[in-house]
Parts: C-alpha cells; sequence; structure tokens
C-alpha cells in the first residue's frame, strides 16, 4: 500500500541550536578544551583535512575496491612509500588512483573578501580567566592575535580507463558543492571549500599511447592561519596603589576681574580649589578697594606689593595684589571677593 | 573488397610466381619460427561475448571474453621504455613499457585461423612468471604496399603496432 501524499518518512528529531546558541556552539568548537584558548590553524591542519574531505566525504569505491588517495609532493621517496602498496609488478602504480597535489604558492587570502584589515600584529582579548594564588584574586588575560587570511589551491585528479568511474566521482563532487561551498571543521575552525573549475587532462589522443581518462577538479580553501606561537598569556593587575601630592605651586587660583568704565565699579573674585591657599595677580586698573567678602576662609592675608594692607586701600596700575587664607574646610574650595571703584 | 572469384596475380610473372612467392615465405618462416622463435601471445576478444554496459559499452577487467589464446610467431620490435609523470607538475611517475612492433605472416595467421583485430590484446613474457599486456592500436591489415610485399607481387606479412594497457582493463587469464 502507497504512502499517501505529505507523508513525512524522515523527521529529525535530533534538536539542532539556531541563533545565538548555534553561534556559540560554533566558538566552543573552536575552543581547545583545556586551555581557555582557540585550537591553533596552519596549514599542516588544512592540508591534512582536506587530504581527509577527499578520502572520506567523496569517497570513492569502484568495483568492490576503495580507490587510493594520494597527496603528492616533489620528494620521489616519499611518492614511492604512499604508492608502492597499489602497484604493480614493475613498481608502477595502478589505474584507477586519485591525486591531491596542494599548489606550492598559498596565497593572500580572500576571506575576508579582501578587505583592508587591522595593521600591526595586535593581540585580542580572547577570555579572563580567574586565579586564585592562595592570596590574592586575580586574572589571567588570554590574547589573540587576528587570524591571517590565506588562499591554497588543490588540484584533484582522478585517472582512471572507464567513462562510468568518472560520472560516479563527478556526481560526488558536484552533490558535495551543491551549495557553492563546502565547509569543513578544520580544528573547530569552520573553512569554506570552493569548487573553481572541473578540467580535463585524460590522454586519448594520441593512437600509438596509452589511453586513460583524467578528470581535474580545482578547489580553492579560503582558510586562515592562527598560529598558537602568536597566543600571549599575561597576568591581570591584581592590586593597585594610588599616589597623589599635594604643592601650593603646583596650581593658580583662578580668577575673574570685572570693571565697569561707566559705574566705575571693579569686582575681583578668587577661587581657591582644595590645595591651593595663596594667590597673587598684578593689577592691570588703579582701584581704590572698599570691600572684602569671604567664604569658607578662617583668615586671610592682603598685601599690595608685599605690603599687608587693610580695607579701604588703593592699588596702582602695575601693583602686585596678593592674597593668603587659611581654610576653614580644607578639601574645600574656598571664595574671595574684593569689591571697589575705579580712581 | 574479398571477392568469391579468383583473380589470378599474373604481375611480374616473366620473373616471379605463385610458386616462387611460396618458397620466398617459406624461407622466411624457416627462419622466423626455427631460428628467431619469438612468440606473443593473442587474444582474440569476442566483440559480441563481453560485457559491456548499454551506454558506453565499457567493460571492466574481468568482463572481457576471448577466443582461446593462439601463440604468433613473430618478428619482434619493442621500443624503450619511457620514464613518464601522470601529473603535469611531474609527480605520479611511472616507467611506460615501449610500443610493440611485430609482424606477422599472413599465411601464419590463416594456419592459425586467427585474425587481429584493432583492440584486441597482446600477451609478451618478459619473464617465466611475468607477462605484460597491450593492446592493438594498429593492426595493420592493410598490406598490399610496397614493403609488405615482394616485389610488389603480393602481400605477405602484416605490421601490426601494440600499445601497453592497463591490468584495470585487461589482465589475461
Amino acid at each position: 500500500m502507497g504512502l499517501p501524499k505529505n507523508y513525512r518518512k524522515n523527521i529529525d528529531i535530533t534538536p539542532h541550536k539556531q541563533g545565538y546558541a548555534a553561534r556559540q556552539q560554533i566558538l566552543d568548537n573552536i575552543a581547545d578544551p583545556g586551555t581557555y584558548l582557540p585550537k591553533g590553524l596552519l596549514h599542516e591542519d588544512m592540508d591534512r583535512d582536506f587530504i581527509e574531505y577527499v578520502k572520506n566525504t567523496l569517497n570513492l569505491t569502484l568495483g568492490g575496491e576503495e580507490v587510493p588517495v594520494i597527496f603528492l609532493s616533489i620528494q620521489r621517496w616519499a611518492e614511492f612509500a604512499k604508492t608502492w602498496q597499489f602497484s604493480d609488478v614493475n613498481k608502477n602504480i595502478k589505474i584507477p588512483f586519485i591525486t591531491i597535489v596542494r599548489k606550492p604558492d598559498a596565497q593572500v587570502g580572500t576571506n575576508q573578501a579582501g578587505l583592508y584589515n587591522v595593521p600591526g600584529k595586535p593581540t585580542f582579548t580572547y577570555m579572563k580567566v580567574p586565579t586564585w594564588d592562595g592570596n590574592i584574586k586575580s586574572f589571567d588575560i588570554y590574547k589573540i592575535p587576528q587570524p591571517v587570511s590565506v588562499d591554497l589551491t588543490y588540484e584533484v585528479r582522478l585517472f582512471c580507463n572507464k567513462m562510468r568511474d568518472l560520472n560516479i566521482f563527478n556526481k560526488k563532487i558536484l552533490k558535495s558543492f551543491s551549495a557553492l561551498q563546502q565547509y569543513l571543521r578544520i580544528n573547530g575552525h569552520p573553512i569554506p571549500l570552493i569548487l573553481d573549475s572541473i578540467g580535463d587532462e585524460s590522454v586519448i589522443t594520441n593512437l600509438d599511447e596509452r589511453k586513460y581518462y583524467v578528470q581535474l577538479y580545482t578547489i580553492k580553501m579560503m582558510g586562515y592561519l592562527l598560529d598558537p606561537e602568536d597566543f600571549v598569556v599575561s597576568p591581570a593587575i591584581s592590586r593597585g596603589i594610588t599616589l597623589f601630592e599635594v604643592s601650593d605651586n603646583v596650581h593658580l587660583a583662578p580668577f575673574q576681574v570685572s570693571a565697569n568704565e561707566e559705574t566705575n565699579i571693579i569686582t575681583i573674585e578668587i577661587s581657591f580649589d582644595p590645595g591651593v591657599n595663596s594667590f597673587s595677580f598684578v593689577s592691570g586698573h588703579h582701584a581704590e578697594y572698599t570691600e572684602v567678602s569671604i567664604e569658607n576662609i578662617t583668615t586671610n592675608t592682603i598685601t599690595v606689593n608685599g605690603v599687608p594692607v587693610t580695607t579701604p586701600f588703593i592699588v596702582n596700575h602695575g601693583d602686585t595684589i596678593g592674597v593668603t587664607i587659611v581654610k576653614t574646610d580644607v578639601g574645600a574650595n574656598a571664595y574671595v571677593r574684593l569689591d571697589g571703584v575705579l580712581l | 573488397m574479398k571477392n568469391n572469384r579468383k583473380i589470378p596475380i599474373t604481375r611480374i610473372n616473366k620473373f616471379f610466381s605463385q610458386e616462387d612467392f611460396d618458397l620466398e615465405v617459406d624461407f622466411g618462416r624457416e627462419w622466423l619460427e626455427g631460428d628467431i622463435n619469438i612468440k606473443v601471445i593473442l587474444f582474440q576478444v569476442e566483440q559480441g561475448e563481453s560485457l559491456t554496459d548499454n551506454i558506453y559499452g565499457e567493460s571492466g577487467r574481468n568482463e572481457i571474453r576471448f577466443k582461446t589464446p593462439v601463440e604468433l610467431t613473430v618478428n619482434f620490435k619493442m621500443d624503450a621504455p619511457a620514464n613518464k609523470a601522470y601529473n603535469k607538475d611531474g609527480s605520479m611517475r611511472f616507467l611506460e613499457h615501449g610500443n610493440i612492433v611485430f609482424g606477422v605472416y599472413q599465411s601464419h595467421l590463416d594456419e592459425l585461423k586467427a585474425g587481429i583485430n584493432y583492440g584486441d590484446y597482446i600477451g609478451y613474457a618478459e619473464t617465466e612468471d611475468k607477462i605484460k599486456y597491450y593492446t592493438v592500436s594498429n593492426n595493420g591489415i592493410i598490406h598490399s604496399d610496397n614493403a609488405h610485399t615482394i616485389g610488389g607481387f603480393k602481400g605477405f606479412y602484416r605490421t601490426v603496432t601494440c600499445v601497453p594497457t592497463d591490468i584495470d582493463e585487461f589482465n589475461g587469464i
């Protein structure tokens, strides 16, 4: 009996994280458990996981036998060491097989779309880890640099003798890249792969030569480098001592002179900040001061050219007026106001 | 085109006849089979019996059916092996057998009732326990040119070219 339409045969009952929880999950994957730091990511890590991707995800089995996947570098003995078990009596590798060659020229990465980046090599706080040495509770600051983008290009070739073998591998590749990109979780870091091109290098044109198919898949890995050597762990500040010194000579009292030529009234207002108890300035007016108003001051002494005076007193143009006070509350501001008339 | 009617060959009949031709061929075969005695094994593919897929007509290595193999005594030449690489960057090196080019008397093939077709397989015993297989890339079926005739009288041997084959394609018996 057929199933009715819209009958769901595959129900995903595994809960999947979404939104913030999903993003946090990605960060948790990147973090190396037990170290409070992310796992490093270098060329070797990306090469290793790409080989695993071809071996396990693109896994090609033909005629009941798994097709060997061989990563190649330039060392001849290394190549022989990887291929001898798949070779014939003449020590030649037997078709079919898959090779992976990484182009040695790793390019500047496009992981960040080629945008400008932070100059220099600053490190940024990744985590604050509480510490306790038995006496002092503190933090260690774990800092990491911004990863450096790098593009790695891999050439994956399938060598085989039959068109139907080509079809099987081609189908696997195209399905893997059906969403244009394929993500690998390399040391927990999500790294995208892009299928750059599919080429053909088949040896089929020469009649008097052995014929075989060679299908080339050029795959670009848009990765980044995160070097554990650049990680910084430093203790945070656990105790601080703040010292300050008070000196009469350091600060001056702000003052304001208001002289009205029409009414001939002159007023000098002086503000003594905490720690400032004396003041002097050169007068620009010829005036007679008749009244002194004070605030937060116990005693005060006014001098003209160094000579103590009491109200009323006359100050000529160019004379130096000095005011010395004793504050009632030393931690607060004090004010002196001189009122007089212009002469 | 082969004709049921027999057409007498009377070329250069003032100096040469079918008896002379047969005698020359006998001399040659006596030398080739008696003195030189280099043999290859011919695997004639049974095209109707071999297992092929419906779309591409391809067979796997254990899917090719062939007639009873026959030994051919041939005038043998093997090219030097070539050091090659599967990848363009020089990796996946392999040593490719040289092609085989052999001459075989047409009368020898006729006696064995054997025909050599494009794509048939040839085995050559390199050592007592090592045999290498080739596939025919040129069966030399047209042998009426000057080089393959005696004085232009009639073609008497074929030159066959064979290229190495993968054991994934054919692995003998």
